[in-house]
């Protein structure tokens, strides 16, 4: 009998738990809904009833969405790719050589990028700018991607260092009786070793750079070379009549990155805790 | 264990320095050399062109008004930083002058210069100000139900909680009073203050070190902000500083429903669905943060957006007009009139602040989550036999695991609130809102630079903040980091 009631209570607790949890997820999901909802409806849709699913659902928003956005997502495709494969290479070599060598100078320059992580990028700005204007870079993605590949490698190096220096030593050794470059140490052996850590900041630096807003708001002046985020706020001071498509827009803004989420959402849960844990 | 290369080998090996000079050069050239040209043209006159010319102080003079008294207290901050955690004379004398002769300076310049009271008392300003008295009596009453929480019984930190909680109420209530607000924690941190370093009794207590330490912090930083409000700065710049601080004391409330959360995700017994509920609270995180912002300013149109339907729909709409009757709020709630959330000088602070309900940060979860799995399931079981209650567990066993994590989130959450400012610029414009009620200093710098054309002073706004969130990190580095 005392078993029952005992069994009762955790029973109980257990389901406030878990109501507890699915309210606040309901909570922090809303938003996200209201967008795939409103994304199907006209404005007198909507004003009619903002809270469901409404039928005839209006495909044609997000044809008329695709015509605004597609360039904008190719855009920032094209500048997080290339600015993701850069950094890693970079990276890559980088870490190679602070995990693997003590040379003259290696202090110097560790600290040199350590410091880097501690200051704060504010004042940087308007610098920056006129520094790009004079090389000529404005309003060209380079100036985007060699930025971000400067300011996001610093990070990187310094956890990819410690992963490196956990990679066992025969193996370097075995590759260098081999008569193994120290190129090819990197890619043969460092490369494929490090994957899920290099997915994980890739992923990362991905999320950073699609929300990016700031610097490519005062370096780019073409409509048309317009990465996502930018894009996204200009259409929405410029479209605000049809709230369906701008939500249709926005929804399919979206859609990359949950792809790349789908696929690799063991790696993500896992290696953020783990960045976490390091951190 | 890397290799180590003498001076003599690296003719053979310097092969390797190419490896890191790519990253060097673009470092240099697009981190280092942005940061000190900053440094070099906060000297000038400079609109980023053609205009460029030297004018010494002449910015910071613009920005801080008096620039000794700022020095002065800078270079005491940095001292205090470094040796207040020592035990020699030294550090006594440091804390000690800016614990009391900082305020008692700060208390008697301020009653000198006329800034005691701002408003003569009387009983309808004290009516019109209800609201803020109920507010500071709120907010403090559950800063003091927190730390009956989360500070246990035999704590010897228990008392000095206490002690600043009311400490910070009577200033409020001095405020309402009338006084002006910085006048009042000045006077009464200087009592507290002589209290420490003058009562015998104090030297008993074995905590005391560390409230002489923090009370010193507190000292220089109402100090700072006297000199902020009235030293002849830049008015917008300060101004920008005070939405700042109420930003930061909301956000740190927002950081428990994050907490909260993480633990009871990690108490659930399910393994399978605890991975699930993990993978779920991901999905904010993939959904761009842009996209989200803009959700949400679609949320805060007036007509047609959902915020104001769900509160008429769930009747808050109602009670908001009420209170608003009663409490003088200036008839920001009119019947049958829809608050312009993002349009109204009153409502944007607090939009501001509602944003992201239900504030429930994704990194920080997993965060904590990471945290808590270093927990063992027979410390829980123990807990359990000796009949612990779940705030008990919670305080007892969970929260001393993740006070790390909160307290890195917690700085990196205070820097962070002072570096950004794209979110104001997108849902505010350039100006900062109405009546440029939000013109934080970060996109004070924008602005004055790239529309205004004064880029010399954009540099010296961004140097100022930069050295404070310096400060901050330098801070984080020695008291925070250090206890793991």
């Amino acid at each position: 009998m005392k078993m029952n009631a005992y069994r009762t209570k955790t029973l109980l607790s257990e389901l406030m738990k878990h109501f507890f949890i699915l309210f606040i997820l309901s909570m922090s999901l809303f938003p996200f809904y209201v967008m795939v909802a409103t994304s199907g409806k006209t404005n007198a849709q909507f004003v009619g009833n903002p809270w469901s699913f409404m039928f005839p659902f209006h495909f044609e928003n997000y044809v008329y969405a695709w015509g605004m956005v597609y360039k904008y997502i190719f855009n920032t495709i094209f500048i997080c790719v290339t600015t993701i494969f850069f950094t890693m290479f970079l990276t890559l070599n980088a870490a190679y050589f602070f995990a693997r060598f003590k040379m003259p100078g290696s202090r110097f320059f560790w600290y040199f990028f350590l410091i880097l992580m501690l200051m704060p990028g504010v004042a940087n700005l308007i610098p920056l700018f006129v520094l790009l204007k004079d090389m000529n870079l404005l309003n060209t993605f380079w100036a985007l991607i060699i930025v971000h590949v400067a300011g996001g490698q610093i990070v990187q190096i310094y956890i990819l260092r410690n992963f490196i220096e956990d990679i066992p030593q025969d193996l370097f050794d075995a590759a260098e009786v081999d008569g193994a470059s120290h190129l090819q140490q990197v890619y043969n052996i460092v490369f494929p070793m490090s994957g899920s850590i290099l997915s994980t900041l890739g992923i990362l630096q991905f999320i950073g750079l699609w929300n990016d807003y700031i610097l490519p708001l005062v370096v780019i002046r073409d409509d048309s070379m317009l990465p996502m985020a930018v894009g996204l706020v200009r259409m929405d001071s410029a479209y605000v009549k049809e709230w369906g498509q701008l939500m249709a827009g926005y929804t399919i803004a979206s859609i990359p990155m949950i792809l790349i989420f789908l696929f690799t959402m063991r790696l993500f849960v896992k290696g953020l805790s783990a960045g976490a844990i390091k951190g | 264990m890397p290799r180590d290369i003498g001076f003599k080998r690296v003719k053979h090996y310097w092969k390797l320095y190419l490896f890191l000079l790519p990253s060097v050069l673009l470092v240099a050239v697009f981190s280092y050399y942005p940061a000190i040209s900053a440094m070099y043209h906060s000297f000038f006159r400079w609109n980023g062109e053609d205009i460029n010319y030297w004018v010494g102080l002449e910015n910071f003079k613009k920005v801080l008004g008096v620039i000794t008294p700022w020095v002065v207290l800078f270079i005491l901050f940095y001292l205090v930083i470094i040796y207040a955690k020592e035990k020699n004379l030294l550090s006594y004398v440091l804390r000690f002058v800016s614990g009391i002769i900082c305020l008692a300076v700060t208390s008697v310049l301020l009653a000198y210069k006329g800034f005691v009271f701002l408003t003569p008392f009387s009983f309808a300003y004290l009516y019109t100000n209800i609201s803020q008295t109920v507010i500071a009596v709120v907010f403090w009453g559950f800063w003091l139900l927190v730390f009956q929480f989360l500070v246990s019984e035999e704590s010897e930190n228990k008392w000095m909680y206490l002690m600043t909680t009311v400490c910070f109420f009577i200033a409020s209530i001095m405020k309402i009073l009338g006084f002006a607000a910085i006048f009042s924690f000045s006077a009464i941190l200087l009592l507290v203050g002589l209290a420490l370093w003058l009562v015998p009794a104090m030297n008993k207590l074995k905590t005391i070190e560390i409230a002489r330490t923090i009370h010193a912090f507190t000292s220089i930083s109402i100090a700072f902000w006297a000199l902020g409000a009235y030293s002849g700065g830049d008015p917008i710049m300060w101004g920008g500083f005070y939405v700042l601080a109420i930003l930061i004391v909301f956000n740190i409330v927002k950081m428990f429903p994050s907490i909260v959360t993480a633990v009871v995700v990690h108490r659930i017994k399910s393994d399978a669905l605890n991975y699930w509920y993990r993978v779920l609270f991901v999905i904010p995180m993939i959904i761009p943060g842009m996209v989200y912002l803009l959700i949400w300013k679609f949320f805060f149109n007036p007509n047609e957006g959902i915020f104001n339907r769900i509160l008429v729909y769930t009747k808050v709409m109602d009670v908001l007009v009420y209170m608003d009757g009663i409490l003088g709020w200036g008839g920001v709630f009119k019947e049958g009139v829809m608050p312009v959330w993002l349009g109204n000088e009153h409502l944007v602070l607090p939009a501001l602040i509602l944003w992201g309900f239900p504030w429930v940060g994704v990194v920080g979860v997993l965060i904590y989550l990471a945290g808590l799995q270093g927990i063992d399931t027979s410390v829980y079981e123990a807990a359990e036999l000796d009949g612990a209650s779940a705030i008990q567990k919670f305080t007892h066993i969970e929260m001393p695991l993740i006070m790390t994590q909160v307290r890195i989130n917690l700085v990196l959450m205070v820097i962070g609130t002072l570096q950004a400012y794209a979110h104001i610029l997108i849902l505010f414009d350039i100006d900062g809102g109405p009546n440029g009620k939000l013109m934080i200093p970060g996109l004070y710098m924008f602005r004055e630079a790239f529309r205004e054309g004064r880029a010399g002073y954009a540099c010296a706004i961004g140097l100022i903040i930069f050295f404070l969130i310096l400060i901050l990190t330098e801070l984080n580095n020695r008291y925070i980091r250090v206890e793991k």
